[in-house]
């Protein structure tokens, strides 16, 4: 009887256990989870942090003085530059952990490792991509520069000290609920993050699309409509900027490169999907002002990258001081140094470039894809034995073929992202270079005049920039840097035929042949992505870059004005004004009332004809706007288009605004169905009763339509976890205002740098520095953020300073322009 | 009694700290073989000991951190109020204390 009472009372006690331990997905087992010992109870860390703290590991050379200020950015101040690395290693793991692994793993193509065989098909695509491939081509590049990887194994010290002393229990809360463990740093993993970077921004080609586009509508449509040096656009580099040099020409300009366009053609007809396109959201926007404008008398520097926004966020804020150099901005978890900010001399910052630096190319194989044709003979290919441990299943091999153009992401009918590529083709993408992206980053922390800045440009490969620079010595400055091949006329923006030598990267563009300007007469330098320069710029550089709006406006603005302050740059920065709506509205308004078809809700007509273009949060124009004009837009183009499942590359928003000012009788224009035909004014009155039936869908009342709720700005956790995400936030702008705000994309850091004899600055990320969702910091700068504040930044010459200042006690007030 | 419930709430502290989760059972285990002398008495001792221990340890826990992972948790796991992941976290504590304590109890089997 005993036994049989104790059988059952051990038996139900290890049934709970086991019970308790199984996890039921998406939620975490609930013995480990809830327990308070080791579960999630012990990641909710106390909210009181140190304000300052000596860092006396034994792997630290000398002692460490950590300050942290009120928003909890570390002020770092070490007496060598190995503890310096180190301590940015340490204290970024210790607040951004999970962000650090997750996100590298990711690039590597192991997240099934941990998250099973729904992210299968995700990290074969990374692999077939060559994310580890780049990285790895990186890493060797670094390890034969010391003065480089050194920075790099004092930061994976510092990561791997913090995760070696790490007690399970003490986690990050993601660790908890996925249920994996950290991984210990490696440099492989920082060339990873840098790779991240590549394929965020310059991972994209729309060579496929716009090869689907030639070949459905023909030279000539294509010619007209898809201008790279669009008439709207102010380029980067002033128009009429002189080229002082000889360009390096590789095929006589008398031949006919057009070859290359009918070699791709009917063997392409069964392209299906599209490859990641251009994001036109991806945007930033960078400008320097000399002091000749300025009420100081010295230059100010402005800086938004608009990323994808998360949370944690992708930049992490941090002051680094140690007797070779004190710089101060933010960095990506991940990277050692400082990759946009300011010293005590200079201030630089970053646009992206819309340059092509990924091609496509149409590869003839063998039967058992051993070799491929190229220039005249068979050349052997090579490939690599990719494995993928799966949680929780079995181990899967992937083999990824490689051209010496690059790899082969889709070889014979792949699935997943990898589909999105053409079958049997290869991809060559600067990102797959050995390069030495990091020294520029070091470089420019340890910049002192322009010299040092023209330097440090020149190791830095890719992703292709726009260079802001300025200093307290009155230059200014802006590069369009990174590797670009020399391409012939529109080279690259179809598929190319991969067997022909003269498509190949055979040569760069020199450092001193990059578009530049230095001090220009104009008194600013500026950049949003748009094209760098005019047409008479000796290379090609590639077709699809931003639209003119952020950059014209940013140009009108500082033409302006000669009293410039750095309140001006914040106000500009979140400058709400649509460029396209100011240009198209009236258009659309005159032809809207002679079109004869009564458009409804006139009242709201009336309104859009007072309104000041601005795309602020609670404006109603706004939203009528941008409605009318996405269906004006898709009433012009739908029907070119034919919804065959083929991806196709429409012509822009630029051209159809350009068509509508200047040709608005285009045959575009033009639509008959049956025996009716109708013109440009029925068109956009016809879009105008639309917009006004599909608002009036979701709410009948148009007070309620106020521009933020359908412009959905969020900052979403990494893994999109709702509970750890932040969305309907209440904000102005739009993807084509200089205040660039669109759903998860916006200004991810918003800089602006005085460069007095004291350099002064101010910025705002929508995050915040510890990437613990159950800390206050967790998203304490969204707020601000959303209502167009800066925080003034702390940036101390020395330890004593920010010692005093703590002493005093560091109360930070936001700046309100 | 109140040894029993001292050693099952220091014991499976002390344990977890080092040891998965469920290494708890095992203080557990000798918390009812030494002390109670009736097999509710057992239970009760597992149930309070551990149970409340984990209360306190999660209050604690939540305090220092001004409730703010709690409020995200509970919206995470969708439950209508925060005070449900102290009732899940207690009544787990409390649940594998009891038993393993009454299993205990029963192996050395004091009962009169």
């Amino acid at each position: 009887m005993k036994w049989i009472k104790v059988t059952v009372s051990a038996l139900i006690t290890l049934l709970l256990v086991i019970l308790l331990n199984i996890s039921f997905k998406p939620l975490p087992a609930i013995g480990p989870f809830f327990n308070p010992v080791t579960g999630f109870w012990q990641s909710a860390k106390s909210q009181t942090h140190a304000r300052s703290e000596w860092h006396t590991h034994v792997a630290l050379r000398d002692s460490v003085l950590v300050v942290y200020d009120d928003r909890l950015v570390p002020h770092i101040f070490a007496k060598n530059d190995h503890d310096l690395f180190f301590t940015q290693g340490f204290l970024t793991a210790r607040d951004r952990l999970w962000q650090m692994d997750l996100t590298t793993r990711a690039a590597a193509g192991r997240l099934s490792e941990v998250l099973g065989d729904r992210a299968l098909e995700m990290d074969k695509y990374q692999r077939r991509i060559g994310m580890v491939y780049g990285a790895q081509n990186k890493l060797n590049f670094h390890e034969q520069h010391p003065e480089v990887m050194a920075p790099i194994q004092h930061y994976t010290a510092g990561v791997n000290y913090f995760i070696d002393n790490l007690s399970p229990r003490n986690l990050p809360i993601e660790y908890k609920l996925i249920g994996f463990t950290p991984e210990r740093w490696t440099p492989l993993k920082s060339m990873l993050v840098m790779m991240n970077m590549s394929a965020t921004l310059n991972g994209r080609t729309d060579a496929q699309r716009f090869t689907n586009t030639l070949n459905l509508l023909g030279d000539d449509f294509v010619q007209a409509l898809y201008n790279p040096y669009h008439e709207l656009i102010d380029p980067i580099i002033p128009s009429n900027t002189p080229w002082p040099f000889e360009p390096i020409r590789l095929i006589p300009e008398s031949d006919d490169v057009e070859y290359e366009i009918e070699n791709v053609g009917d063997g392409d007809s069964d392209i299906q999907l599209e490859i990641p396109e251009a994001d036109p959201s991806i945007g930033s926007n960078s400008w320097a002002v000399s002091g000749s404008k300025t009420v100081t008398g010295k230059p100010l520097l402005a800086n938004d990258p608009h990323l994808n926004m998360s949370l944690p966020s992708i930049w992490y804020e941090i002051q680094l001081n140690s007797p070779n150099m004190n710089s101060y901005g933010v960095t990506i978890p991940g990277l050692p140094s400082i990759v946009i900010g300011f010293n005590e001399n200079i201030a630089w910052g970053f646009t992206n470039s819309g340059a092509n630096v990924m091609d496509i190319y149409e590869i003839t194989f063998n039967d058992d894809f051993s070799e491929y044709y190229h220039d005249g003979t068979w050349k052997p290919t090579r490939y690599s034995i990719e494995t993928f441990l799966v949680k929780g299943k079995k181990a899967v091999v992937d083999t990824v073929f490689y051209t010496h153009h690059g790899p082969i992401p889709n070889r014979t009918g792949a699935a997943g992202r990898s589909a999105n590529y053409p079958v049997a083709h290869a991809v060559k993408w600067i990102a797959h270079q050995p390069s030495l992206e990091l020294k520029t980053f070091l470089k420019l922390n340890r910049a002192k005049d322009y010299n040092d800045f023209y330097e440090a440009l020149k190791h830095f490969d890719g992703p292709a920039q726009n260079f802001t620079y300025a200093d307290r010595h009155g230059t200014i400055a802006l590069w369009h840097n990174g590797k670009f091949p020399i391409r012939y006329e529109g080279m690259g923006d179809f598929i190319l035929d991969g067997s022909i030598a003269d498509n190949d990267w055979n040569a760069f563009i020199p450092h001193d042949h990059k578009p530049f300007s230095k001090n220009p007469e104009r008194g600013f330098v500026s950049s949003a992505n748009q094209h760098p320069t005019d047409p008479d710029y000796p290379y090609y550089l590639g077709r699809f870059f931003a639209s003119f709006e952020r950059g014209a406006r940013i140009n009108e603005v500082l033409d302006g004005s000669n009293q410039l302050s750095y309140i001006n740059m914040m106000l500009l920065q979140l400058d709400n004004k649509n460029l396209r709506a100011r240009l198209a509205l009236p258009e659309m308004l005159k032809h809207g009332a002679i079109s004869g078809i009564p458009m409804v809700q006139s009242e709201l007509i009336n309104k859009l004809g007072n309104w000041n273009f601005s795309m602020d949060a609670t404006s109603i124009e706004a939203t009528l706007f941008h409605y009318w004009w996405s269906n004006f837009y898709d009433a012009v183009w739908n029907d070119v288009f034919p919804n065959d499942g083929t991806e196709y590359l429409k012509p822009s928003n630029a051209e159809t605004l350009r068509l509508l000012l200047n040709e608005p009788d285009s045959e575009f224009f033009r639509k008959s169905s049956g025996n009716t035909s109708i013109s440009l004014p029925q068109l956009i009155a016809n879009a105008w009763n639309k917009t006004i039936g599909q608002l009036k869908e979701g709410n009948e009342n148009s007070e309620e339509w106020e521009w933020w709720k359908y412009n959905r700005v969020s900052v979403p956790h990494l893994a999109e976890i709702p509970a750890f995400s932040r969305s309907r936030i209440k904000t102005g702008g739009t993807n084509i205002a200089v205040n660039a705000m669109r759903g998860t994309h916006g200004p991810s850091w918003r800089m602006v740098v005085s460069l007095e004899d004291r350099v002064r600055g101010w910025g705002i990320y929508p995050g915040g520095q510890s990437g613990n969702p159950g800390n206050k910091n967790y998203d304490a700068f969204i707020d601000d953020w959303a209502d167009g504040a800066f925080y003034p930044l702390h940036f101390y010459r020395n330890a004593q300073e920010a010692l005093e200042h703590l002493s005093r006690g560091i109360n930070t007030t936001e700046v309100r322009p | 009694m109140i040894a029993a419930i001292l050693v099952a709430a220091l014991g499976s502290w002390g344990v977890m700290l080092f040891f998965p989760w469920w290494f708890m059972i095992f203080p557990c285990f000798i918390a009812g073989m030494i002390g109670p002398d009736r097999g509710f008495k057992a239970f009760f001792s597992g149930f309070t000991g551990v149970g409340l221990l984990w209360l306190v340890l999660a209050a604690f826990a939540d305090w220092k951190n001004d409730y703010v992972l709690t409020g995200r948790l509970s919206e995470l796991i969708q439950l209508p109020e925060a005070w449900m992941l102290y009732a899940i976290t207690c009544s787990v504590g409390a649940l594998i204390g009891a038993m393993s304590c009454l299993t205990g109890y029963l192996i050395l089997g004091r009962s009169r």
